[in-house]
């Protein structure tokens, strides 16, 4: 091909086809969505756990009372961004007595009931020593 | 051509960096040992390394347990006077490292307090609820148990050759709850590190922690102001347990009862008005490569006061972060610790150290 022929070819040809964009516009969605994730402001969620066993995820921008096996039992309270203990039927009351957490890594544990609140997350340090 | 199989490699890429990304976020395992909650926060371990933890801990827990029935201590504290009572070499070196524990503080740690720790409420069989109003027990009854509750030799006679615990007096009864969690939470830390060279990150055992695989960015619990969940962390690589007032504990008459006795007087340690040099600590964490060591000094420390305790930290090499009813604080032996509530300021003390 000469010099001047490949100009004019570059020149007609699109420079995408429409699978190419196809492709770009997945890998940017899917970019997206894991700076999205990797980003997300973390401490945004309580878990909560049954003997080890994940059976709440609670949004804490979301105000919301649940109950854990019947409303006497256990209840937790969502409520300006900050979870709590409002009932337990334990004899040590150190779950209500814990107060609202809501940073991240935080967690309060009620060993009678065998259940853990715990907000989602990477806090700034690994664990609590109290 | 090139172009399509570049965006191809850059697709799998980013495919790639998001399922690593999104599994990056396991949360710790939770599971329920020790009377209290047993978190195990560690990656490069498999899940039969953690069923071995749990298993362990609970044999432990089993040996040391002053209410398991047919455990070591339980086992003990049924005891008539002078009968021999044969218990695991684990136990017998525990109750070794409590009798050098009992004989450097003075009795302010002391592992056979627990006729009067039911007497004050806060064993678990005659729990109090936190904050309560409670009447505290009459002088008279707590000077009646006192004599019950001697740890030394004579008291409790420790054969480490036959692995035989005799005791002096009927009645008087053991309790390891100031030193067993710290010590089983440096024995499932251990198990993990030996399963796996890439074990990393912590066993939280009710609180007292234990690093596995280097140092781990620990925050020490906000004893008054509740908005912070932690007032300091620090850099921890052995074993780190925390004594406080701000958990257990009553009040009667405008005075705190907290749930750690003295070992010498039966009183609580904050208790102004029966003891002999009030402690004016409201929380105490120690740092040590043993993780029972940890857990004991913790207890002594809020028993004993700062200078006391700053010896004791010296003797096995140990660190500490106190912090005073001031709202102030202090940091022995200790390095990278870092405030995270400004509502603490350091102390102006001298540091022997």
């Amino acid at each position: 091909m000469k010099p001047l022929e490949r100009v004019k070819s570059i020149k007609n040809s699109k420079p995408f086809k429409i699978g190419d964009i196809i492709v770009v516009v997945l890998v940017l969605v899917i970019l997206g969505l894991t700076v999205w994730t990797a980003m997300r402001p973390r401490g945004t969620y309580a878990e909560v756990y049954e003997e080890g066993r994940l059976i709440y995820t609670l949004s804490l921008d979301e105000n919301r009372e649940v109950s854990v096996g019947g409303e006497e039992h256990f209840v937790i309270t969502v409520k300006d961004g900050a979870v709590f203990v409002s009932h337990s039927d334990c004899p040590e009351q150190y779950c209500v007595y814990a107060g609202a957490i809501s940073s991240a890594g935080s967690m309060i544990a009620c060993v009678p009931n065998k259940i853990v609140i715990r907000i989602t997350g990477e806090g700034a340090v690994k664990g609590i020593t109290s | 051509m090139n172009k399509k199989s570049g965006v191809k490699v850059a697709l799998l890429l980013t495919a790639f960096l998001s399922i690593a990304l999104l599994a990056g976020c396991n949360p710790p395992e939770q599971y329920f040992v020790f009377g209290t909650f047993l978190e195990i926060d560690l990656s490069g371990t498999s899940a039969k390394t953690e069923s071995e933890i749990v298993e362990r801990l609970n044999k432990t827990d089993g040996l040391m347990s002053a209410t398991i029935a047919g455990g070591d201590i339980y086992r003990i504290n049924k005891a008539a006077a002078g009968e021999a009572v044969s218990v695991s070499a684990e136990t017998t070196a525990l109750l070794l490292l409590c009798r050098e524990l009992y004989d450097l503080t003075d009795g302010a740690f002391n592992p056979a307090l627990r006729p009067i720790t039911a007497l004050w409420g806060f064993t678990p069989e005659t729990f109090t609820l936190p904050g309560s109003v409670r009447v505290p027990p009459d002088a008279a009854v707590i000077e009646e148990a006192l004599p019950l509750c001697g740890f030394s030799a004579e008291d409790f006679t420790i054969d480490k050759n036959a692995n035989t615990v005799t005791k002096r007096l009927s009645g008087a009864e053991l309790d390891l709850g100031a030193i067993a969690k710290g010590y089983a939470a440096e024995q499932a830390a251990a198990i993990a590190a030996k399963a796996s060279k890439n074990a990393s990150g912590i066993i939280n055992l009710g609180g007292n922690i234990f690093a596995v695989g280097g140092a781990q960015n620990i925050g020490i619990g906000n004893p008054r102001t509740s908005s912070l969940p932690y007032f300091g962390s620090l850099p921890v690589s052995g074993g780190i347990s925390t004594s406080g007032d701000y958990q257990r504990y009553y009040v009667y008459e405008d005075a705190v009862y907290s749930h750690i006795i003295d070992g010498r007087t039966g009183y609580p340690a904050n208790y102004s008005l029966n003891y002999p040099s009030k402690s004016n600590i409201i929380s105490v964490s120690v740092t040590c490569a043993n993780g029972a060591v940890a857990d004991a000094l913790s207890t002594s420390l809020f028993v004993l006061g700062y200078e006391r305790g700053v010896k004791l930290l010296t003797f096995y090499e140990a660190g500490a972060v106190f912090v005073f009813d001031d709202m102030t604080y202090a940091v022995i032996g200790i390095d990278g610790f870092k405030l995270n509530d400004g509502a603490y300021t350091e102390a102006l003390l001298k540091t022997p150290r």
